[in-house]
């Protein structure tokens, strides 16, 4: 069983590598931490304590948002065409000829497509914690307890997408994959929305701020993507001697309703079901 | 090997096999030796380091014949192996096989290329819905029909000859020529009607220049045993 998943793991890195999926990726990506980079370096040296901080966290959290939101579409992207994609180009049928069952196919080409998701998400995280450090000047706390909440991004979407390309083809997957995570991140806004109504106080809009961060946990049920990005930008921020700590974690970025330690034991659980979910559809389904 | 399969055509040939090679439980060394091997019989040494995708259609399917026979087997299955192929394809991929025959190997062909089928199997079976209506060895097959074709050239064909013909088979077609021939094609359901159209040709004052079995095709039988049916073969 565990030799055919490592085939398959090394047949998906190579073709991940082979069509210079990675090139492009990394160059684009490096372009990108250049010009985060860049905007760390010139947060005017003229300029206020106050502000200063204000514009240096405020573009550490729109570049984590972003970094998270990229590496979730590269996962997408990878994993919607994973089983669906070797179907309908024929190659499905060639593979499936061979001495190797239908579960190792597919956990080994997550492996494959996981490992190379997560060495992405590792550099870009790193890149954009140690920039922080350099160029600005603070150490973000906690990186090694964020490091897993931002892998577990892609690896959910991957996983997710591995499912639905077991049962539909590759476009309705896509659009699938990507209208569900819209609507998780607009959720999640919601929620965040809700919590500064809540903090705000007042027995009027107490419902409201109920309703409205129900619709977040409900979303993060559905999909638990956006509840560990605001974990994980929970841990980065909350303890980092910021002035404007609280000013910020109200932004559309921040997290005002912080999701507990058990959704991020969902989250894993949710992985885990989907890959099995996965495997099981693509045991039954008729090529 | 599977009918309409596609390879993963950015990998060269190589990679291609080495990757099935390991799949079957073969180390890289091994791999490597059988790679050579195989490329080998199916005619595309040289090319190992070439893109799959910069081959013709008849070279992958000399290249899926050579991912078939990495793990030596004894007994290789070809579904419709030379299906879309132009007949320069189909004649490489006919001369493998022959080839593999040669060798020892047993191969189960999968075709609705009847033609190919004759020219390649010891034993036939036509399925029909489903199930066996005829199996058995070719010539066995072609001679197993409810009717048989015959060919007679005969000089002095009178028309009282042309009844008693007539009398014991089905005149198909007639041809007559200037010299005073006649060419017939005749079908009989017994092949013991043979000497006894010879007989009553003789007997008649008839001169026989030629009497012939026509030989079946697989086409022939194939579409009598699905005849009147609408039929999955």
């Amino acid at each position: 069983m565990l030799k055919g998943i490592l085939v398959m793991a090394r047949f998906a890195l190579l073709e991940v590598l082979r069509k210079k999926v990675v090139l492009a990726g990394v160059f684009l990506t490096c372009v990108y931490l250049l010009l985060f980079g860049l905007g760390l370096h010139y947060l005017g040296a003229n300029i206020g304590v106050v502000q200063r901080q204000l514009a240096g966290f405020g573009l550490f959290s729109m570049g984590f948002y972003l970094a998270t939101f990229l590496t979730v579409l590269i996962a997408g992207f990878a994993g919607v065409g994973a089983i669906s994609g070797e179907i309908e180009s024929g190659t499905a049928y060639a593979l499936l000829a061979e001495p190797v069952s239908r579960s190792q196919i597919l956990l080994g080409k997550y492996v494959g497509y996981g490992l190379m998701l997560c060495a992405y998400a590792a550099f870009f995280f790193f890149v954009l914690w140690g920039l922080m450090a350099w160029q600005f000047g603070v150490v973000l706390p906690g990186p090694w307890t964020v490091l897993p909440l931002f892998l577990l991004q892609p690896l959910i979407i991957l996983a997710l997408a591995f499912w639905g390309s077991t049962m539909m083809s590759t476009l309705a997957n896509g659009i699938t994959i990507f209208l569900l995570y819209g609507i998780v991140l607009v959720a999640g806004m919601i929620e965040q929305v809700g919590g500064f109504i809540q903090m705000a106080g007042g027995s009027a809009t107490a419902h409201a701020a109920s309703v409205m961060i129900n619709i977040g946990i409900v979303s993060s049920l559905v999909l638990p993507v956006d509840a560990l990005y605001r974990r994980a930008v929970f841990v980065l921020l909350s303890n980092t001697g910021n002035l404007l700590s609280s000013l910020q974690s109200l932004g559309p970025f921040g997290s005002v309703s912080v999701p507990s330690q058990a959704m991020v034991v969902y989250a894993w659980v949710y992985l885990v079901g989907c890959l099995l979910l996965a495997v099981r559809s693509f045991k039954r389904r008729d090529i | 090997m599977p009918e309409n399969f596609r390879y993963h055509d950015w990998m060269t040939a190589a990679e291609l096999l080495e990757f099935h090679g390991t799949l079957h439980g073969l180390s890289r060394g091994e791999a490597r030796q059988r790679i050579a091997q195989t490329l080998v019989m199916v005619g595309l040494k040289g090319l190992e380091k070439r893109l799959v995708r910069t081959f013709s259609k008849g070279m992958q399917q000399r290249l899926g014949l050579a991912v078939a026979l990495l793990p030596r087997p004894r007994l290789l299955f070809l579904d419709e192996p030379t299906s879309a192929l132009d007949p320069m394809g189909r004649r490489e991929i006919r001369e493998i096989m022959q080839e593999l025959q040669d060798r020892g190997m047993a191969i189960f062909l999968n075709s609705h290329l009847l033609t190919e089928v004759e020219k390649v199997c010891l034993k036939v079976a036509v399925i029909k819905n489903g199930r066996i209506v005829a199996t058995g060895r070719l010539e066995e097959l072609l001679g197993m029909g409810r009717h048989h074709e015959v060919q007679l050239d005969v000089g002095g064909l009178a028309a009282e000859l042309l009844q008693r013909i007539e009398q014991i088979s089905t005149v198909l077609h007639r041809e007559d020529d200037a010299a005073g021939r006649s060419k017939l094609r005749l079908r009989v359901d017994d092949r013991d009607k043979l000497p006894l159209l010879a007989e009553v040709v003789v007997h008649a004052g008839g001169k026989i220049y030629n009497l012939s079995m026509v030989q079946n095709s697989l086409e022939d039988l194939f579409m009598e045993l699905m005849a009147g049916e609408n039929a999955d073969a």
